[in-house]
Formats: structure tokens, sequence, C-alpha cells
């Protein structure tokens, strides 16, 4: 019996399927094991069981982490949208065409440093010591220096320079790409400025603001480096309880077990925007 | 005849000028078409008409208010637009009842004009349909439902048969004609196919880098083409140019013909004749002399034959197909006297 | 449309002016506190030197951490752009049940986050018996990036160059020619393009390198042990150059595109 030739154009995406397929959902397939073995006292996996998942819901810090990590995203990513399209537009629409390139060029720029180095410098300018205090007291607007670092607020600040930037590009890449006709057709039928850009181009640009909305909640639930940096102690977030969970306890089933679970956030986020993310360009 | 009226438009962008001196008066009822090749400045005095470009100088009068200052929001214009731009995320009854909607028309009315426009284009019952699952002939409908929904003094139509392909045109073209005559309101049409031109026209403007060449009904600017261009323009012709030798005759290469244009004597002057006024049959009262056929193309109805005389003149004229032309057919041509058009 | 300057354009350039500064302040200490010829990277500025410069590239730690965000950046961006382009070329050419399935496997890794990959590979290289590696950091960034290297391709792999590839069919070449010989060539700027975005993600990452390794580690890494002895300009002078790094690399990209853009 002849064996059937298998269609050209799945040999050349083999390499890259076997890659994704071995070395991430392979590994994903492990942790999901492993989470489901929690350490024995003697510190080796123990039999199959969803304990660790019933001991993060059981433990209020757990659950408390879990919620503040919510919170902080949905609050960071409201507000880098509602900041960033204004931006966004802007650089369309109100810069000249042939500075619209440096212009978003510039916009972007910080982005492409690791985000470690970009809050350390946050915290160089929020510290008691920092830019941020010394300008302040040298205005006479305060009189001590204020604490704007080591708390959830410095965090979430953080957050929003960097997502800032990310959705003003993909705000940009969407605003651009619409037909400027359509606007221009709405004010031929008798639409103002306003109306016609709240009734054509808002809806319009809603797959681009979806697509990064969708990124900054991966990027930001997911993230151990800035509240580890910036947010003090007191109020910790998810990704920092994993790393704790490796580092500190060295329990690396309640980790994978916790790690699973910021997934199912993800994925939770993605079926909410996904009727928008569907139509944007990928 | 004065519902719209452009009076000494300019329009300048830096150093070059679209748009020189042109000035134009349309009646409320008529079908203009604004011919030309690129460049003419036929769409840059469409996007002043309907407000997206401000002119340099000059005033724009519509139905006798002068709008010049007004923006297209406010001004008593609509367009459909080359790529007709229909709004993506909307129906195709949204679309159509977008102008209304920002008149403030409560739903229930809406909806009867709405689906009453549907009726006029032939798009019946498609008002759910999004803009993506529609043809061209049907997206250009729409196009032009939503223009006509908010009843505009004046419709402008920018190339709008040019993404058809050539049946689909001659369909739309017969029923824009039908349409407009329906409403009653005064459309103006920008195209560069002269055909298009004169099967829709009742006015047909010529224009040519910034200016206007000549203005008339279709069959005038065929026949008796004002200028040079024109003439061109609007189809083959064949050019006998020589000096005035005496009031009303130019001597060309043929011999002397007759020019019925005022001209100074020993200035040179041209006279040009449509391919399908050359007679081959002896019959015309002005001899047009020998010559012989180079080339003879088989058209279905005609043929069109170029031929050439032994002083180097080229005629262009069209033969029958019972004729049966080959290269080499030797020709004596004729024509009337009336048929020699001065440009 | 006529254009008047009015309160939205003042309202506009305010607004962006606000927006710069917010984007730009982080850098702009970090960058000007390098050159600080005090001992703390904060105000006040005593005078410029570039002593820190010199401490960083003196500093051990620092130096090895380059070379392995060289090695790490170069090698996981060539394989990512290798295996994107590969990837991009089936798909775009070859009708294949299930694509949009396909498509959609490949792009997974970036609807998730980096925390899971770093973790994924944790996991398994401890059930594997494996101890901390820059192999596993290499593996982990192409995982990431990938998808992207893919995206960039995809969008350059249109009907313009299937023509092209058809012609050269036409004329007798074999598919690994074409490929390599034309494909790849025609567009070499979004190739390249790739590899820089690759490579500076590559750069940039911390997490899924902290997680798997321990001894050889990539500059991040080092910074973030830097961090542990408090605000030093040392610190800034490693941070400047890292960004530095970065941004030389994306200006690079820009050009590319904006060479190609006029084509």
């Amino acid at each position: 019996m002849k064996i059937p030739k298998p269609p050209a154009g799945f040999l050349f995406a083999l390499p890259a399927l076997a890659w994704i397929g071995l070395f991430f959902l392979v590994p994903v397939l492990i942790m999901a094991g492993y989470s489901l073995h929690p350490l024995t006292d003697a510190g080796t996996p123990g039999p199959l069981s969803a304990a660790d998942y019933a001991a993060f819901f059981a433990e209020p810090a757990y659950v408390q982490a879990a919620i503040d990590s919510i919170i902080t995203t949905l609050v960071v990513t409201i507000a880098s949208t509602l900041l960033a399209y204004p931006f966004a537009w802007c650089i369309v629409f109100a810069v000249p065409k042939r500075f619209q390139r440096i212009a978003l060029i510039a916009a972007i720029l910080p982005f492409w440093t690791s985000y470690v180095v970009r809050s350390y410098a946050w915290l160089l300018a929020l510290s008691p010591v920092g830019a941020v205090n010394k300008a302040l007291l040298a205005l006479h607007i305060v009189s001590h220096p204020l604490m704007f670092a080591y708390n959830p607020q410095a965090t979430e600040f953080g957050f929003v320079h960097f997502f800032l930037m990310l959705n003003t590009l993909t705000i940009y890449a969407s605003l651009a790409q619409i037909n400027p006709r359509y606007e221009l057709a709405a004010r031929d039928l008798g639409a103002s400025a306003l109306r016609g850009f709240l009734t054509i181009t808002l809806p319009l640009s809603l797959p681009g603001v979806a697509v990064g909305a969708f990124l900054t909640i991966v990027l930001c639930i997911g993230d151990y480096v800035t509240p580890q940096i910036l947010g003090g102690f007191r109020e910790l977030l998810l990704p920092q309880l994993i790393m704790m969970q490796i580092q500190r306890q060295l329990d690396l089933p309640m980790a994978s077990a916790m790690s699973l679970l910021l997934t199912v956030l993800v994925a939770l986020a993605y079926l909410a925007l996904q009727r928008w993310l569907r139509v944007a360009r990928l | 005849m004065s519902h719209l009226v452009v009076s000494n438009v300019t329009k300048l962008y830096g150093a070059s000028a679209a748009l020189k001196d042109v000035s134009l008066s349309v009646g409320g009822q008529d079908y203009v078409v604004l011919l030309g090749p690129s460049g003419s400045g036929k769409t840059t005095l469409l996007s002043v008409i309907g407000g997206f470009t401000p002119p340099s100088s000059g005033r724009i009068h519509i139905a006798g208010h002068d709008v010049t200052d007004i923006g297209p929001a406010k001004r008593p214009t609509t367009t459909v637009f080359q790529d007709y731009a229909l709004f993506p995320h909307m129906s195709v009854e949204k679309n159509i009842g977008y102008g209304l909607k920002l008149r403030r028309v409560p739903a229930v009315k809406r909806a009867e004009q709405v689906t009453r426009a549907l009726d006029m284009v032939g798009l019946s019952g498609a008002g759910r349909r999004f803009i993506q699952e529609l043809s061209g002939g049907q997206r250009q409908r729409v196009a032009l439902a939503r223009a006509l929904i908010v009843e505009p003094e004046i419709l402008l139509l920018d190339e709008p048969l040019g993404a058809l392909d050539l049946n689909l045109r001659r369909q739309m073209q017969d029923e824009l004609l039908a349409l407009q005559r329906r409403t009653g309101r005064c459309f103006v049409h920008v195209t560069h196919d002269q055909e298009e031109a004169m099967a829709l026209a009742s006015l047909i403007v010529v224009m040519n880098q910034g200016h206007i060449e000549d203005a008339g009904p279709p069959s005038r600017i065929y026949a008796r083409p004002a200028t040079r261009f024109t003439a061109n323009f609007m189809g083959e012709s064949t050019e006998f140019s020589g000096p005035v030798t005496a009031p009303g005759i130019i001597s060309t290469p043929v011999g002397k013909l007759p020019r019925a244009a005022a001209a100074e004597t020993g200035m040179e002057a041209t006279v040009i004749i449509r391919p399908e006024n050359i007679r081959a049959d002896g019959g015309g009262a002005v001899a047009l002399g020998m010559a012989r056929i180079a080339e003879a193309v088989f058209q279905g109805a005609h043929y069109r034959v170029f031929a050439t005389a032994e002083n180097g003149q080229v005629f262009k004229l069209r033969l029958p197909p019972a004729a049966a032309p080959k290269p080499g057919d030797s020709l004596t041509l004729s024509c009337g006297a009336e048929d020699l058009v001065p440009v | 449309m006529s254009y008047r300057p009015s309160t939205r354009t003042v309202a506009a350039g305010l607004y962006m002016t606000l927006c710069y500064v917010f984007i730009f302040l982080p850098v702009g200490v970090l960058v000007l506190f390098s050159f600080q010829s005090g001992n703390l990277p904060v105000p006040p500025l005593h005078g410029l030197s570039p002593r820190w410069y010199e401490a960083a590239f003196n500093d051990g730690r620092l130096v090895d951490g380059f070379a392995n965000s060289l090695l790490v950046g170069g090698v996981s961006a060539a394989l990512s752009v290798l295996l994107g382009f590969l990837s991009a070329f089936g798909l775009a050419r070859y009708e294949i049940p299930g694509k949009a399935l396909l498509r959609a496997l490949i792009m997974l890794p970036l609807a998730v986050s980096y925390l899971l990959v770093g973790m994924g590979l944790l996991v398994s290289s401890a059930a594997l018996g494996l101890g901390p590696s820059l192999i596993t950091v290499i593996i982990g960034h192409v995982v990431i990036n990938m998808p992207l290297a893919f995206a960039v391709c995809q969008a350059q792999l249109g009907e313009h160059q299937r023509r092209i590839e058809s012609a050269a069919r036409d004329l007798g070449a074999g598919t690994f020619r074409v490929l390599f010989g034309i494909t790849a060539p025609m567009i070499a700027p979004a190739l390249i393009a790739a590899f820089c975005l690759c490579f500076t993600l590559s750069w940039d990452e911390f997490l899924i390198a902290y997680l798997n390794t321990r001894f050889d580690v990539t500059l991040p890494v080092v910074i973030w042990d830097l961090l542990r002895g408090g605000l030093n300009p040392e610190t800034n002078a490693a941070g400047s150059f890292i960004f530095l790094v970065s941004i030389s690399v994306m200006l690079i990209v820009e050009l590319f595109l904006l060479r190609k853009r006029r084509l």
C-alpha cells in the first residue's frame, strides 16, 4: 500500500511546529503533570492529587495575590489604553505626514530596552533621593521627600510607562491603515468632526486597541521584574509568589500549579477579547 | 440655468495651478460630465464643488447661495467616491441610513426611506448584508443610495465606474442615467472615458491642464469641437493644416479646403474631419485626393482604415465590411464641406 | 481639507509633549547619571565622568554577561528567523489542510506569558535531570521569538514574490534553489529586520534567562544581581549600554524598512 506523501508545505512548517511541540507544548504538559504531584514532606513529588490547587484557593494570601494581579493588570490595561489612544491619534492625524515615522520611532524608542533596566531607571527616578523628589524639593512643592517607590502604585506606574508605548504602537498601526476616505464620506454626508470620529474612526480602530490590550494583559500579569523592583513587599503579585515557590520553598509542583492558574486567567482574557482579536490582522 | 455657478475658480498648489480661472454654469436638471485626461483638473474641480478643497480664488454658488466658505458637511452636495468609501463596519442599511441618522430622522421614518432607497437602486432586501459580501456593482448602488437619500442639490461622482468591467459599466451607465432622470437632480460626473461622457451627459465639459477647453451637449462637442484638443480627445479625426490664402480658404497638401472660421490671411490654420465623414464612393462635394490603404482593422460594424496619400497626408476613415479593404488598395476620397470643422 | 491652526492643534501638541516627557524620563535619568562623577546615581549631578563605564567594562561579570547575551541573542535569532521563514514559506505557498490551525499553533507562544515558557523549560530540565544552562535559554528564546519572525516573513511573501518564484521554477530551478537563491534574497530586508527584532528581544529578555541559568548568565540577569547592591552608577552605565545596543539595532531595522518602502 502506498504511503501518501505529506503535503510539501507541511514539511516546511515542520521544524517550527516540532520546536513548539517539543519545547513548549511538552514542557507545559510536564508542568501540568508536576502540578498534580504535590511535594511530600521529604521534598519529593508525591502521588497524583490536586492538593496543590486546593491549597492555593484555601490560602487567603495566595488568593489575594491573584486578585491583586488581576486588579493591577486591569488598571494598567485601562490606563495605558486611555493614554495611548490620544497619543497614537495625534501621531496619525495631528503630525504632518513627513514627521510621522520619526514621531512614532521616538515614541517607542525606550521600549527597546530590558525591563530590568527600565524598572531600575524608574526606581532611580522615583526613589526618596531620586530625581523627581529632588525636583519637587527644589521647587518647594513639598517639604520632605514623598514615598513614590516601593508600593503598588509605583508598580502600576512602571507598567503604564511600558504599556503606553506598546499600545501606542498597536493603536497607531490600526489607525494608520484606516482609509481616510471613510471619515471624508461621513463629513460629506453631514457629520461633524467629532461625530465622524466616534461613528467611523473609533469603531474601525477597535481591533488594534484589542490587540494592544491583550498583549498588555499577557505581559503584565506574568511580569515578575516590575513589582519586584518597584513594588515594595507588602502586596505581592502572582509572579512573585511563583518565584518564591521556586527559590524559597523549592516547591516546583506548587509553582507549576500557580503558573497554570495564571495561564487560565490569560485564556479568560482572550475569550473576552476574542470578537475584536479575530478581526485584527496579526 | 444657474443651479451651480463656478466663478473664476483658481486652485494653486505651491507654484503649479491645478485650476486656472475656471468658470461654469449648470442647470438644475443637467447631467454634467467633467471629461479630460489625468492632470486636467477635473477631479480638483469636483473637489472644489464638493467643498473638500477650498479654491485659492473664485466663488461657488449652489441654488443661489454662495457656498465657497462652507465645508462638505454643511454644503448641499454629496459625493460618490471612486472606491465608494462604504463603511466596512456597518451593514448596507446602516450605511444608507447614516446621513438620515445625522439629520435626526426618527428610526421608523428612517427605515421606510432606506427601504425605498434600496428599491430605487435595485437592491431590495439586501439591507442586512455587510459591505464585504457585495460585488462591485452592488457596492456602487449602495454608495449611490447613501448619497441620494439625503436629497442633495447636486450629486458628485468621482470616476464611479472605473472599477467595473466593460459589460457592468455599460449597464451601470444606463442605470445612472435612469436614476438621474427619475430623481430630477443635478449630477456632476468625472471621467476620462469619452464614450461614457457621451452616453450620459446633457452637458460635457472638456478639461485640459486646469482650464476648460470646450463645454456643450455631446453631439455638438463631437461633431463641431471648439479646439484641437477637444477634437482629439472626443475621437479620431484627420487633420488638414496649411496657411490661409483667402478668407475662408486654407491651402493644404490635399488642395484648397474651405474653413468656416475667422483667420488672418497667411496664418497657419487647421480643419479636422471625423472618420465616418470621409467618403470613398466619389460622392462628396470637396475632393480630398487619392490615397493608398496602409492598414485596415476589422472592428465588427466597420473597418478602421488608415490610408496615406503620396504627399504624406494620413487619412483615418471608415469603410463598411462589404468593401473588404486590403492594404495596398487605392481610394479616391471626398467629403461634404460642412464636415470640415475648424479648430 | 483646509488646514486651520486651532486649539485642537495646540492641545494635541501639549498632550504629545507630556507623553514624550513621560516616556523618556527614566531613560534620560538613567543615561545622565551614568556619567555621574559622584558616587550615587541621583541628583545632585556633581560633574560628568566616564569612570563608571570604565568600571563596567572592567567588571568581569558584566563582560561575561555581555558575551553570553551576544551568544544567546545571535543563535536564538538565527534559529528563529530560519524556522519562521521556512514555516511562513510553507504556509504561504502550499495548500495544506488545517492551515489556520497550524498558524494558530505557531503563534501560540505569543499569547502566553514568558513565565509559562520559562517555567515549562525549568520544570522539564529538572525532570530530565539537566541543570540550568544557556542552551535552555536559547531554546526558550526561539520559542517566544519565532512566531514574530514568522509573522514578519508572512507579511512579505505576497503575490509579487510568488510570481517571480514561478518564473524561476518555469526556468528549471528546484525548490531549494528557489527558496534560498530567489525568495530569501528578495525578502532580505524583512529577514534582517526579523533577525534584529528577535535579537533585541532576546538581548532584553530577563525571566526565561533568570529561571534557567545559574552561573553563566546573560546581561539582564547580571544587572539584576547588581541591583542587590543598591543604587550604583555602575549599574546605570551597564543599563545605558544595554539600552544603547537595543536602540542601535532597532534603528538599523528602521533604516532597512525605510529603504524598502522607497522601492
